[in-house]
């Protein structure tokens, strides 16, 4: 199943895949501090908040994480064809990943327009904030989580498109398992917000 | 004997000298979106035979968490090569979760009124029989929490 296996000492980690996982680290604060702060509120409000979470659409959050799960595959698989030095395959899988990022954001949009529109958004006001109560809290939430999870998609897909950019004459190919390490963590935040936001109703 | 090149000092040549393996990323993506569906399956169940034919308990919700962990590990063990990084790496990830958990017991006092126990939250909710109710601990008042009535007012 493994191919030529080897582990490598801290010393040979190269610093540029170190400092990818130090920035995860920093992301692991922000993302984690976020969430259980949600998670603090949401057992304080259980039931007010497991109702407005039916308000969420299962079909689009299942559909964008088979689209960010997906997307990482090919992110993956463009560091294994960057490793067998086939740049062709390489940028082919690097594209699908930066258009997959995109139709994430597109229906992260659509999903959010129609909210907002309605009158749910930060800081909602007026007859929804008084029959939803204390609860209200739950979009805010739900906007900084997912929001800030499509800045860091944004963000992702830019990083992508510079090292590709990079590599295109067959150089500096190990930062495409750099880029990909990043795209891999905004994809395991997906994994987390999804259950936490669609199906924990 | 090959002399062994330090990825730091040639970073590219160390890159495909294959330092770490490559798992079965097909088999890997299949694996998390068989999980996906299953972590979907209980919602599907309730759309496609009416609601609560599997009510969401506690059980079934951590169930859902569970994968979620389940897939989160295979991605980082397997698309992240974490399996193949030395575990002084891993060290480097945890501080971060350390100074999460450093912020969480410095606050966890202020989150829990731990001092002050007499003080009381504004709002609270009270489940009497089926319905929620919201109680505003400063005027009194106790408002009956209705989805339906937030449906209407969005227009579903």
């Amino acid at each position: 199943m493994i191919s030529d296996t080897k582990t490598v000492a801290f010393s040979e980690v190269p610093k540029g895949r170190l400092l990818i996982w130090l920035l995860i680290a920093g992301e692991i604060v922000i993302f984690g501090g976020a969430i259980v702060s949600y998670l603090l509120a949401r057992f304080r409000f259980l039931e007010i908040y497991n109702s407005l979470s039916s308000l969420t659409s299962v079909p689009y959050g299942a559909f964008n994480t088979v689209v960010l799960l997906t997307s990482s595959y090919f992110i993956v698989m463009a560091h294994h064809y960057a490793h067998q030095k086939k740049l062709e395959a390489m940028q082919l899988s690097m594209w699908i990943t930066v258009i997959l990022g995109g139709v994430f954001l597109i229906v992260k949009t659509a999903e959010w327009v129609p909210k907002l529109s309605s009158g749910i958004t930060m800081g909602i006001d007026g007859e929804l904030a008084v029959l939803m109560g204390p609860g209200a809290s739950f979009w805010d939430y739900y906007y900084f989580l997912t929001g800030m999870h499509a800045l860091h998609v944004i963000l992702g897909m830019v990083a992508i498109l510079l090292v590709m950019y990079n590599v295109r004459d067959g150089k500096h190919l190990h930062r495409v398992e750099m880029a990909g390490v990043y795209w891999h963590f905004v994809d395991i935040v997906w994994i987390f917000l999804f259950p936490l936001f669609y199906l924990s109703r | 004997m090959q002399k062994r090149v330090l990825a730091n000092d040639e970073p590219e040549k160390a890159y495909q000298d294959n330092y770490h393996g490559h798992p079965q990323y097909g088999i890997i993506y299949k694996s998390l979106i068989f999980i996906m569906l299953v972590t979907i399956l209980p919602d599907m169940i309730n759309r496609i035979f009416g609601e609560k034919i599997l009510p969401a308990g506690t059980i079934l919700i951590l169930s859902i968490f569970l994968l979620s962990l389940i897939k989160a590990n295979l991605v980082l063990k397997n698309f992240m090569h974490v399996r193949f990084e030395p575990a002084m790496l891993l060290v480097t990830v945890f501080t971060g979760i350390f100074s999460l958990l450093l912020l969480f017991s410095l606050l966890w006092p202020d989150v829990t009124r731990l001092y002050d126990p007499n003080s009381q939250a504004t709002y609270e909710t009270q489940v009497i029989g089926q319905k929620t109710y919201i109680v505003n601990h400063k005027t009194g008042e106790m408002t009956l929490f209705e989805l339906q009535r937030i449906k209407e007012q969005l227009g579903h």
